[in-house]
């Protein structure tokens, strides 16, 4: 199991993902494809269910009870039959002149791009500290602050300089979603 | 920290309910009667919601990395083959 401190490195990461890949990838492929589903389907779909399986267990320190493997199996199983049941119900509401709002869409290049202007540093400080949920030491450890208090005022400024942005182009979330 | 670095951290702690109360109070009663204050709390939970998304992203770029050395890498080639094996018609 990754340690918090284990969060910080992106090589660490590189080879917990190569690991359930290799785990867990062939039994989510099986499953998709005794389904009727393409292996790109299954990629899709492995690849959301690792995003799960990092935010719960990496990020949130869930304690599985059962294998990796098990346990992303059981989230990509979730996933397929959701996405059935939303083409389904998509096929059946066709004449009908909505399309529902998936819970989690994908935003579109646009914020990247949007937000990297605030300087790439400055997002991935304060994405380590609000989504990794790293502690201040951590944040200070991985971009080489000289201390967590100057690490505290960094990561300030960069919400500001942010927020600022964000204010002079009105933007919101919604204007990101393809 | 500059007058606004510390009124950022203050509204920090407002939305997530942290720290002395009081201050988290001073925040709302400033809200009512500073509309711009007002303003900058709504932006700023905006801003943790993109910086959520642009964490998220940058996850995905990772596995994608990942999915892509597996897939081509010959090292992994018996990995491959067990995986193209359930999809052959």
């Amino acid at each position: 199991m990754l340690t918090e401190a284990s969060v910080a490195s992106a090589a660490t990461k590189e080879t917990l993902f190569t690991q359930l890949y290799l785990q867990a990838f062939p039994a989510v492929a099986r499953y998709i494809s005794r389904k009727g589903g393409t292996l790109e389907e299954a990629q899709d779909i492995f690849q959301e269910a690792l995003l799960v399986y990092y935010e719960k267990v990496v990020i949130d320190g869930f304690e599985l009870k059962n294998s990796p493997r098990a346990y992303i199996l059981g989230i990509a199983r979730n996933l397929w039959l959701k996405a059935q049941e939303k083409s389904i119900r998509t096929e059946s509401m066709s004449d009908l002149d909505f399309s529902e709002t998936p819970e989690s869409q994908p935003v579109s290049e646009k914020l990247l791009s949007f937000l990297q202007q605030a300087g790439k540093k400055c997002m991935d400080v304060l994405q380590s500290f609000y989504y990794e949920k790293l502690s201040m030491r951590e944040v200070s450890a991985r971009f080489g602050f000289r201390s967590e208090r100057s690490a505290t005022v960094q990561k300030y400024k960069c919400l500001e300089k942010v927020r600022e942005q964000v204010k002079a182009k009105s933007l919101t979330y919604e204007d990101f979603l393809d | 920290m500059r007058t606004s670095l510390i009124e950022t951290e203050q509204i920090e702690k407002f939305i997530r309910q942290e720290g002395d109360i009081s201050k988290r109070l001073f925040i709302e009663a400033r809200m009512q009667i500073d509309r711009e204050l007002a303003e900058r709390v709504t932006i700023q939970q905006q801003t943790y919601q993109l910086i959520r998304e642009y964490g998220r992203q940058q996850l995905r770029a990772e596995i994608s990395r990942v999915q892509k050395k597996v897939f081509k890498d010959s090292v992994y080639q018996k990995f491959q083959t067990k995986v193209q094996s359930y999809f052959k018609i």
